[in-house]
């Protein structure tokens, strides 16, 4: 709470808070489908045995929709934590630094994943 | 840093209570009581009011509270008909005006009455809304025009006119953005939604020459973009508006203006 009464107007707009807030809502769209994806490739391999399993993930088609899931996932995790953060880290200097391991994290699970992704499909 | 629990100082202790003596049909008033003045901690009184000889809304019960009772209770008030926004307060925990809101609408036992959430007080009811105002002017809620001024008046269409209802109709009353918990958190940031609504009304003004300007002031990921639709304004707001209606507005209108 601070009633600071003071408002100051910016000597240009933020760009980047709407294009965070068209990801997000853009982000947010495309999980829809690609969680029901998701959701039928899991009761897809349901009982099924590892290889069988490793087989059909490096399927170039699935392989695709497992990097559009991870870039969408990561891409909207990232924001999301920004949104967090922005609203409940009240100092500006810690805040900039949460916002850049918020990064860091985001593009590090990012890597993983489509490491991942590419060594089933690629197998190398 | 976070704090669990309130200092010391502002933690909330029982205060009196007033009887009504000989009524038949009493209501009991939990108000909260805070005075720069004498170095006390908050404290919650307790006045019983007899019905029978008291108006039908919760104002009516406070300035018999005021007149009859103890006339140290301390609140805005002007109006009496829910147009002039004053006597907003929390009342049974919702932001409301009490001149608006019926004693017999209030559901608990007691009546709870505490000045508008997360703002300074004054004292007892009545808030510090030196912020608020702050945030009303940057939004700069007068026409903006370029060209000439007609010799008559700025002309608008019946189709234009109304566009602009269900946003003038704002009384500034502060309870919309005082039920948000986005301007909760972040109050000498985002401007809330009692201002942006005011900020749409007149970005939806046909007569209005100033949106891209307007809109820039608002591009920035604190005083637009803190709203998360949680909707608490719309449900809190005693004229049946709807700010988050209007922020989305705003969006939209960023969003169609930067692609």
């Amino acid at each position: 709470m601070a009633a600071s009464g003071n408002f100051v107007r910016p000597s240009k707009p933020v760009k980047s808070a709407t294009r965070a807030f068209r990801r997000q809502r853009a982000t947010a769209l495309a999980l829809v489908p690609l969680a029901l994806i998701l959701v039928a490739v899991i009761v897809a391999l349901s009982g099924t045995d590892y290889e069988t399993a490793r087989h059909y993930l490096g399927n170039p088609l699935v392989a695709i929709f497992l990097v559009l899931l991870v870039g969408a996932g990561v891409v909207h995790m990232r924001i999301g934590m920004m949104e967090i953060i922005d609203d409940y880290v009240p100092n500006a200097f810690l805040r900039h630094l949460t916002l850049l391991a918020n990064y860091a994290f985001a593009i590090a699970v990012g890597l993983g994943c489509l490491y991942a992704v590419a060594k089933i499909a690629i197998g190398f | 840093m976070v704090q669990l629990r309130l200092p010391k100082n502002s933690r909330v202790t029982e205060g009196q209570t007033y009887k009504a003596e000989g009524a038949t049909r009493v209501r009991s008033f939990r108000i909260y009581r805070w005075s720069p003045d004498d170095d006390q901690n908050p404290r919650i009184d307790t006045y019983e009011v007899d019905l029978d000889k008291c108006g039908p809304m919760v104002l009516d019960a406070l300035i018999k509270i005021k007149n009859e009772i103890d006339q140290t209770l301390t609140f805005r008030r002007s109006c009496r008909e829910g147009i002039c926004g004053s006597c907003a307060m929390n009342i049974d925990g919702k932001n409301t005006l009490a001149c608006t809101h019926g004693i017999a609408e209030c559901e608990g036992k007691d009546v709870q009455i505490n000045p508008l959430p997360h703002m300074p007080v004054v004292k007892d009811l009545v808030p510090d809304l030196t912020n608020f105002y702050a945030q009303h002017a940057y939004v700069q809620p007068w026409l903006k025009t370029t060209t000439p001024e007609p010799e008559k008046e700025w002309k608008q269409s019946h189709e234009q006119r109304e566009k602009l209802d269900g946003l003038y109709e704002c009384i500034l009353c502060a309870c919309c953005s005082t039920s948000c918990p986005s301007y909760w958190w972040n109050d000498d940031k985002y401007l809330g939604p009692a201002a942006l609504l005011q900020s749409y009304r007149w970005l939806a003004d046909s007569r209005d020459e100033a949106k891209d300007e307007r809109l820039d002031d608002l591009e920035d990921p604190f005083k637009l973009y803190r709203c998360h639709t949680i909707m608490n304004c719309a449900k809190a707001c005693p004229k049946g508006l709807n700010p988050a209606k209007a922020i989305a507005e705003i969006k939209g209108l960023i969003v169609e203006r930067d692609s």
